[in-house]
C-alpha cells in the first residue's frame, strides 16, 4: 500500500477548501439573520439600530463565554493585532450604520445594489495591501463580479 | 438621493475595509478571539449611536422581541461572524468576501419558502449568476 504523502501544496489546498466551506456556511448564517432581522423590524416595529445593538451584545457575551480558553491563549497576541481587530469591528459597524442611514434616505432598490459592491472594494484593497498574503486572480475577480451582479438582480427582483 | 448614494458607498467601503483589517489581525490570533474583539468594538459603536438617536427608548423592548433578537444574535455572530473570520484566516479575502456577498440569496430563498414571496426572472438569473460566481471562486486552485 502506498503511504499517504502530505505535501505543502496539498495541505494549503485543503486549508483553502475548508476556508471556502466556512465562508459558504457564514453566508447561510448571514442570509438567515437578514431574513430574521427583517421579520423582527417589521413585526415588532423596532428600530434597526436597536435590534443590531442587542444582537451584537448577545453575540459578544455568548462567544466570549464559549471561547474563554482561546481568549486566554491569545492574551499575548501583539497589540497591533488587537488594534486591527478593533478597527475591523468599527469598520463593519460603521458599514451597518451607514447602510441604515442610506436606507432611511432612499429606497432599497437604490441602496442595496451600491452597498452590494463591498466585495469589489475588499478585492481592490486586498490587491493593494495584501499582495504578500494572497493573490487575487482574474478568475476570482470574474467570480466576484458575477456574485455582485447576481445579488443586484436578486435585490431588484425582490423589491 | 445623492446623500443616500454617498452613505451606501460609505457602507460598502466600511465592510470592504473591515475584511482586509480582519485578515491582517487574524494572522496573530485565533478566529474566536478576533471575533470577540471585533464584536466588542462593534457593540460599543452601534450601541452609542443607537443611544444617541433613541435615548432610553433603546431599552423599550418586549420579552418576545428580545427572545427573537437573541436568536438573531446567535445566528449572526457566534455562528456567522466566527465562520466568516475562519474563512478569512484560511482562504483569504479574495475567496471569502465574494462568497459572503451571496448571503441575500439565502434571505430570498427563506422568503420564498416561509414568507410567501414569489420567484421571477431577475431572481432566477441572479441566483444562476451567484452560484456560477461562487463555483468559479471555490474551484480556483491555491498558489
Amino acid at each position: 500500500m502506498q503511504p499517504t504523502r502530505f505535501t505543502r501544496k496539498g495541505l494549503l489546498q485543503n486549508q483553502v477548501l475548508l476556508g471556502s466551506f466556512a465562508a459558504i456556511l457564514a453566508a447561510v448564517c448571514y442570509g438567515s439573520s437578514q431574513f430574521l432581522a427583517r421579520q423582527i423590524v417589521k413585526n415588532q416595529d423596532l428600530p434597526s439600530l436597536v435590534v443590531a445593538t442587542f444582537a451584537l451584545l448577545t453575540g459578544f457575551v455568548l462567544l466570549a463565554l464559549l471561547s474563554w480558553k482561546n481568549i486566554r491563549e491569545d492574551r499575548r497576541a501583539p497589540r497591533k493585532a488587537l488594534l486591527l481587530m478593533t478597527l475591523a469591528g468599527f469598520a463593519a459597524s460603521m458599514g451597518v450604520a451607514f447602510n441604515y442611514t442610506a436606507l432611511s434616505l432612499a429606497p432599497v432598490v437604490v441602496v442595496a445594489p451600491i452597498s452590494a459592491a463591498s466585495p469589489l472594494i475588499s478585492l481592490t484593497l486586498a490587491n493593494l495591501f495584501l499582495h504578500r498574503l494572497e493573490r487575487i486572480t482574474l478568475r476570482i475577480w470574474l467570480g466576484a463580479v458575477l456574485v455582485v451582479g447576481g445579488v443586484i438582480l436578486v435585490v431588484l427582483g425582490t423589491a | 438621493m445623492t446623500l443616500a448614494i454617498a452613505f451606501a458607498l460609505l457602507a460598502a467601503a466600511g465592510w470592504g475595509t473591515s475584511a482586509v483589517l480582519a485578515r491582517l489581525g487574524l494572522q496573530h490570533m485565533g478566529s474566536s478571539t478576533g471575533t470577540v474583539v471585533s464584536l466588542a468594538s462593534g457593540v460599543l459603536l452601534i450601541g452609542a449611536i443607537a443611544f444617541a438617536v433613541y435615548g432610553r427608548g433603546v431599552f423599550a423592548i418586549d420579552r418576545v422581541a428580545f427572545l427573537w433578537i437573541i436568536a438573531l444574535g446567535i445566528i449572526a455572530y457566534p455562528m456567522g461572524r466566527l465562520l466568516n473570520y475562519t474563512g478569512l484566516r484560511l482562504a483569504g479575502v479574495g475567496r471569502t468576501e465574494p462568497i459572503l456577498s451571496g448571503a441575500p440569496l439565502v434571505a430570498v430563498t427563506l422568503g420564498l419558502l416561509a414568507g410567501g414571496e414569489s420567484i421571477n426572472l431577475p431572481i432566477a438569473l441572479g441566483t444562476l449568476s451567484i452560484v456560477t460566481g461562487v463555483l468559479l471562486i471555490v474551484s480556483q486552485r491555491s498558489h
